[in-house]
């Protein structure tokens, strides 16, 4: 079984050493590419140095874009198993094992929650109201219940990385692929992980931005669930 | 309306019309963006040829003055050339976005090629 880990990376070039190292550590026989979003810093140079495959591209995507990149390339590349991992070192790769498990179990997209055994990086508390508040939402419009709506750590299985490679949302996709998901019958599970704060730079949500955040998220939600399922058209 | 006003009006829309017209003539603007355009602009010619269509549209539409017809027609128009907008933008941020992420693995497997071939 092939699998793929993602990395989508903007601006990362204190965190993505490490992670790099410990993906040779924890998962030595999985691929690894990452996708470089048009970075500012060194974060190309960084992954070259380290050996690691990396897709540059041209233009700064954001980071939907950037993560339907990695998709397309899973696709291109018949992978069996995408795993996505933020280039900002929260996620631990010693997990990528467990959420690859519940693919086997039958789930088509299983999503590493930091809020099942609550322990770890927690978020602060009105950043886990935010994400409370879309957990509700989407049980709304779905019916299916997601502790972590928000966590950009998680595998999909062969079906959905086809799906994805055609469909993604642009921008904050997290939420909204959940949605998608459950619209186009796919099954989505949860495993617990623990996550740490990110090491080095900054989160791209800003408080700045954080309403924009929410009330754009809510509206994709919505309209992610009034879409009609479209069983991975081109 | 003022003789000179109207003669003036007829002028400025022709002008209008001229002006798209040649636009997509010399390939400046493409066809299918410009039938907004050309549509707004013919209507244009019409109405200060024939002011009294005016009084006609204010009548159907039960506006009291022929200058708010006026306004609500430019405004339509206004409407459909920037929601037309929107939408081609949309489309080609999508095209785009498509293109970028071909280009940039398509890049790896040039430079992955590459090297096994110089090893």
């Amino acid at each position: 079984m092939r699998v793929l880990i993602i990395i989508p990376a903007y601006n990362e070039e204190g965190n993505l050493p490490k992670l790099l190292a410990d993906i040779k550590k924890n998962n030595p026989y999985f691929d690894v590419i990452v996708i470089n979003d048009c970075s500012l810093d060194r974060t190309k140079e960084v992954c070259k140095y380290y050996d690691s495959d990396v897709v540059n591209l041209p233009v700064n995507l954001g980071i939907g874009g950037a993560v339907q990149t990695g998709y397309k390339y899973a696709y291109y590349n018949n992978y069996d198993i995408a795993v996505q991992v933020d280039g900002d070192g929260q996620h631990n790769t010693k997990y990528i094992n467990e959420l690859i498990e519940k693919l086997d179990e039958g789930f088509n997209l299983c999503i590493g929650s930091r809020f099942i055994v609550n322990q770890g990086f927690q978020s602060t508390a009105t950043r886990r109201a935010g994400i409370r508040f879309f957990s509700v939402l989407i049980k709304m419009v779905t019916g299916q219940v997601v502790s972590d709506p928000t966590s950009g750590f998680r595998a999909c299985d062969k079906k959905l990385i086809e799906y994805f490679a055609q469909e993604y949302p642009k921008d904050y996709p997290e939420p909204e692929t959940i949605v998608i998901a459950r619209r186009n019958n796919f099954k989505v599970s949860e495993v617990p992980v623990i996550m740490a704060e990110r090491e080095d730079g900054k989160s791209s949500i800003t408080s700045f931005k954080s309403i924009y955040y929410m009330i754009k998220v809510t509206m994709a939600i919505l309209i992610a669930s009034l879409s009609k399922s479209n069983g991975g058209r081109k | 309306m003022n003789n000179i006003l109207h003669f003036i009006l007829i002028i400025a829309s022709l002008l209008f019309l001229g002006f798209i017209v040649n636009m997509v003539r010399s390939k400046r603007l493409e066809l299918k963006y410009a039938l907004t355009w050309l549509f707004t602009s013919c209507s244009f010619v019409i109405l200060s040829l024939f002011p009294r269509l005016l009084n006609f549209i204010s009548n159907v539409l039960h506006v009291k003055e022929p200058v708010n017809a006026i306004f609500l027609s430019v405004i339509f128009f206004l409407l459909l050339i920037v929601f037309s907008l929107t939408v081609a933008l949309s489309r080609n941020a999508k095209r785009v976005k498509t293109l970028a992420q071909e280009i940039g693995i398509m890049k790896l497997s040039m430079t992955k090629s590459e090297k096994s071939r110089s090893k």
